[in-house]
């Protein structure tokens, strides 16, 4: 490789081993492992470089595809799956110089951002100027807004502000066929590919500069521990408060096992955020222990697993909220009506978790110290296969290592889960339980990630997920990297032969197929007028919650970015048949980041079956038209909407009774598809 | 030491985001994470020793990093445990002649003397002494040679003050006994904002975004000059053109020749409180 062409345009660039090691591998715990345990560095790739501006990603790309040059983008490299590994004979190009805030804007609540950017410096910048993008993940502080795209991240507060893909407006991207503009920014007769960016891995382009969505600083910020018997009524109060469209910034339930051993449902004694809090408490008493307990668990994970089942008591959910103080009053309100039945331990467990948000991440060091390693998997189900998906993927984990979980990351329709596990430090132990976990997350439903991407480690799990629809990748990846030198392999593996379901037909029984009333989800057909739908849904006690101004095989397609919040999906599983008559269904669970979301592109380009989207209770509703003072109508959420002001169903009578106004009988206005709420 | 040498390398580089050597260049190989897994892996594998012995000089020994770290590790006094072990000692140290029997000693470390300025502002009289290796710092950050060398500067600095515009020079005045001045607290005060340099008390977390130290600090700027204008660089871009004033002459000097527009307190001295008369 003669990297001279590039330096010779002013770019710098290392190719000795001090600055390519670290390029070498990301934090996938497999390849830790390898290199400490079995002491196998992995292979160095031919060099480094770190472009400043946009221009410079474009020489970049063009010289490797002139070369010939495998190109691994590389964000911070805090990817836990394998995403970011130099391989031989690549060229890494390390985009953390391109670390600006191009513009802030108020008036649209957005900004524009360079990839490299660090997500801590993003927010204390923001700070400064009474913003946030409220995009928190435990990794903020190392960890890129590239990589959030292109892994498709969630933060701590999604339930509220949305995931990363919720939070992006806009990306531009290069890629070996040029420039490639997403999103707002898509020109006028291209079709928008940013769902493809979004958790594309590198394997399209480079992305090197987004727009996003801000929201003011919060002047009230509520959080509250509440004791639940068992983890079912839990679930329920999750699900509710979600489906009330209260929104809260933070819903975490621990499961019986994080709860006992991190003393949570204690509220004077609740530890640190989850995770391996635990093994390290354990661990750190003596080297004695350290040595015996820590071998324990892992010599008899079947053991300690039956144990930890057995343990029955109660499960603690930390419920936050945050935002204008007359929504965090509201909310609260309406909220403490849905918990009245858990034990209310007060703030301090939710504010004890907020101070040591990030500490878990610390708290894996030791149990590889110890010889032993630590992961963590993040599934996501929609709330009716939520407890199978908990069983069959703890089940799985528990075979080979010792288990706990939390449950975060909660929606309408479903929630993820997430399991932090612990087994003996060998790759054998580590691929078992790993191939045993992702083949229980699939037959429960689940999606096989929620928000940490896919790297090596699932690549082939997330190509089965992707089913027939990973030919909608396999012609956009050729289209705009012909020579296929974008991070190969990555999201899905080279010539993967994509899997088809014979078991998917042609929907009968329409206009309404399926109702999912757990979930609030209706799967419906695509060409139904809307009316027609609202009476079928009206028959059965629903209503469409964001209801189309046209047949949604037409309005989906043509849906603007800004045409919904951040916190609202307009649609969930689609069914679509492809010319030549095979079938394929992506099934979002209800958000998955097993890599790119394919079902925007999918509905171009084949016949649109079947559309599952979001409902809600009918059950006599009222509106209360309100307003307030000093309430940006964007701070309130899209639920409580009317056409004159924000407002309440019924259901939400706590709210109403806070705000002022007269009750209305207002129904909820269609949605445009190019509108902006 | 393997243990806390594990610890930083096996962390999922939580302090990156202040690591002012890793915000600046960009570079994976400077975050504390990757340098201690170079240590670490050279333990093991003799022929990567000379990688590591590079690696643990990637660092300006600002202390970002501990104050970030939710675990407090003391990375400096890591460093400069590696480096002794993975570096050869410098010389003997010769210690310099100090000029002068005042009791105030102007510790002159750059190209201007500014002991007359000094002696004019506060009518008095100022010994001098010139050094070009920082006092001998390089003697400091490593452990097997700092004890001498902290005796042969309490000997040489016996009953005297030293005066320094120079962050280096005064990190090593600071760990004697030896009392200090710095040349900024004696000067006049001046309207130029204010660019907090690294050595300076911590704002916390959410403050600043600017990385504070500018690079010319610790062995960087030694041993890999070109990564130590790379963080100078960053820095005057953020800057974007505003002239503000370094309490540290060294500072101010690197961030000139990285293109920015800063005032140190040597030439804020020599311009009799005309901050724009030397530009
Ligand atoms: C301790 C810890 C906690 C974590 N917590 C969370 C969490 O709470 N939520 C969460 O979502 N994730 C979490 N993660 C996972 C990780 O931080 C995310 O996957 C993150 O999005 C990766 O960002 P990065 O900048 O480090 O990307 P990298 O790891 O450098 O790269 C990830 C992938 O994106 C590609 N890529 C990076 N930048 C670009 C670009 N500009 N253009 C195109 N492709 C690019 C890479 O090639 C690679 O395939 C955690 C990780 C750790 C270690
Ligand atoms: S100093 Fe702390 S935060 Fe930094 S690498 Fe070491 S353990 Fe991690
Ligand atoms: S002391 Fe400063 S320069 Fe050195 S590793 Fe820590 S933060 Fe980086």
């Amino acid at each position: 490789m003669n990297v001279e062409a590039l330096r010779s345009i002013g770019l710098s660039i290392a190719t000795d081993a001090l600055h390519l090691r670290p390029y070498s591998r990301d934090l996938w715990p497999r390849d830790t492992l390898k290199m400490y345990k079995e002491g196998v560095l992995p292979e160095l790739p031919q060099a480094v470089v770190w472009p400043e501006r946009p221009e410079h990603v474009e020489a970049i790309i063009e010289w490797a595809t002139q070369e010939g040059v495998t190109i691994v983008p590389f964000g911070a490299g805090s990817g836990v799956c394998g995403g970011v590994r130099g391989r031989a004979g690549s060229l890494v190009v390390d985009l953390k110089r391109m670390n600006r805030i191009l513009a802030i804007n108020p008036h649209n609540r957005t900004v524009q951002v360079q990839s490299g950017l660090l997500g801590q410096h993003l927010e204390d910048q923001l700070e400064q100027t009474g913003w946030m993008t409220a995009h928190s993940p435990s990794s903020i502080a190392c960890s890129t807004t590239g990589g959030y795209v292109a892994a498709r991240s969630a933060g701590q507060f999604s339930s509220r502000y949305g995931v990363f893909d919720d939070i992006l407006l806009a990306a531009s991207a290069v890629t070996p066929k040029g420039k490639l503009q997403t999103g707002l920014w898509t020109p006028k007769e291209n079709e928008d590919l940013l769902p493809v960016l979004c958790g594309s891995e590198g394997g399209l382009g480079i992305v090197t500069d987004m727009l996003l969505r801000i929201s003011p600083l919060p002047s009230d910020r509520w959080l509250r521990g509440y004791a639940f018997p068992d983890l079912q009524s839990a679930w329920t109060a999750m699900r509710e408060l979600m489906q009330a469209g209260i929104w809260p910034s933070v819903l975490r339930l621990y499961d019986p096992v994080d709860t006992k051993i991190g003393g949570k449902t204690s509220a004077s004694d609740a530890k640190s955020g989850g995770g391996f809090a635990w093994m390290k408490n354990l661990a750190s008493k003596s080297p004695f222990l350290q040595r015996h307990l820590l071998n324990l668990p892992l010599a008899l994970p079947g053991l300690i697993n039956k144990i930890s089942a057995g343990i029955s008591g109660e499960v603690l959910l930390i419920v936050g909220f945050d935002g204008p103080t007359p929504i965090v009053e509201a909310s609260t309100k309406a909220a403490q009506k849905i918990l009245a039945n858990a034990r209310d331990m007060g703030p301090e467990p939710g504010e004890h978790w907020f101070r040591h948000r990030h500490d878990v991440s610390y708290k894996l060091a030791p149990v590889f110290i110890a010889g032993a390693f630590a992961d963590t998997m993040e599934v996501a189900a929609t709330w009716d296969k939520l407890p199978t998906l908990y069983q069959e993927v703890r089940a799985a984990l528990g075979r080979h290592t010792a288990v706990m979980a939390h449950f975060s990351h909660a929606y309408a329709e479903g929630c993820s889960i997430y399991f932090s596990f612990m087994g003996r430090g060998q790759l054998k132990t580590y691929d078992a339980t790993w191939k045993d976990a992702l083949d229980a997350a699939r037959s429960a439903g689940g999606t096989v990630t929620h928000h940490h991407g896919v790297g090596v480690l699932k690549s082939e799990a997330a190509a089965k997920e992707a089913g027939a629809a990973i030919r909608v990748w396999n012609e956009i990846k050729t289209s705009l990297d012909p020579d296929g030198i974008m991070n190969p392999g990555r999201p899905f593996p080279i010539d993967f032969e994509p899997t088809t379901d014979d078991t998917l037909s042609a929907p009968t029984d329409g206009p309404v197929f399926e109702l999912n009333e757990t979930s609030l989800l209706a799967t419906v057909d695509p060409q139904s007028n809307p009316d027609t739908l609202q009476t079928e849904l009206a028959s059965k006690g629903y209503t469409l919650r964001i209801p189309p101004d046209r047949p949604f095989g037409e309005w989906l397609p043509i849906l603007s970015r800004e045409a919904t919040q951040a916190w609202e999906t307009p649609v969930f599983t689609i069914q679509a048949r492809f010319d030549d008559g095979v079938r394929t269904r992506i099934q979002p669970a209800p958000r998955s980041a097993a890599g790119p979301d394919l079902r925007w592109s999918l509905m171009r380009r084949a016949t649109l079956e079947t559309v599952q989207v979001p409902i809600r209770a009918l059950s006599g509703d009222i509106n209360i038209v309100g307003g307030h003072p000093h309430l940006d109508l964007r701070d309130v959420r899209p639920a409580w909407h009317t056409a004159n002001g924000w407002g309440f169903e019924k259901s939400q009578s706590d709210l109403a009774e806070i705000c002022h106004g007269e009750p209305s009988s207002q129904t909820q206005p269609t949605r445009n598809p190019k509108e902006s709420s | 030491m393997n243990s806390e040498l594990s610890t930083c390398a096996l962390c999922p580089r939580l302090c990156r985001d202040r690591c002012p050597v890793s915000v600046g260049s960009g570079r994976e190989a400077t975050t504390p994470t990757s340098i201690m897994t170079a240590v670490l892996l050279a333990k093991k594998n003799p022929e990567l020793e000379p990688q590591a012995a590079q690696a643990v000089d990637l660092c300006t020994r600002c202390g970002q990093c501990t104050s970030a770290c939710g675990l407090d590790m003391p990375v400096v006094e890591m460093l400069d445990q590696a480096r002794t072990i993975l570096q050869p000692a410098p010389k003997a140290w010769v210690p310099p002649t100090i000029r002068g029997n005042a009791r105030q000693v102007a510790i002159i470390s750059g190209d201007t003397d500014w002991s007359p300025a000094l002696e004019k502002l506060l009518n008095e009289d100022v010994a001098t002494l010139h050094t070009n290796d920082f006092l001998g710092a390089a003697h400091q950050w490593r452990t097997d040679t700092r004890e001498a060398h902290t005796a042969q500067l309490t000997e040489l600095f016996k009953h005297r003050t030293a005066i320094t515009a120079d962050h280096i020079c005064a990190q090593v005045i600071d760990s004697t006994s030896i009392p200090i001045e710095h040349l900024h607290s004696l000067l006049p005060e001046h309207s130029l904002p204010r660019w907090r340099s690294c050595h300076e008390p911590n704002e916390g977390r959410h403050v600043s975004t600017m990385t504070k130290c500018c690079g010319a600090s610790g062995p960087l700027q030694n041993t890999h000059p070109d990564i130590a204008k790379e963080v100078g660089r960053d820095i005057a871009r953020r800057l974007d053109g505003q002239h503000v004033y370094s309490a540290d002459e060294r500072c101010a000097r690197h961030l000139q020749s990285c293109g920015a527009a800063v005032t140190g307190p040597v030439e804020w001295l020599m311009s009799q409180g005309d901050p724009d008369a030397n530009r």
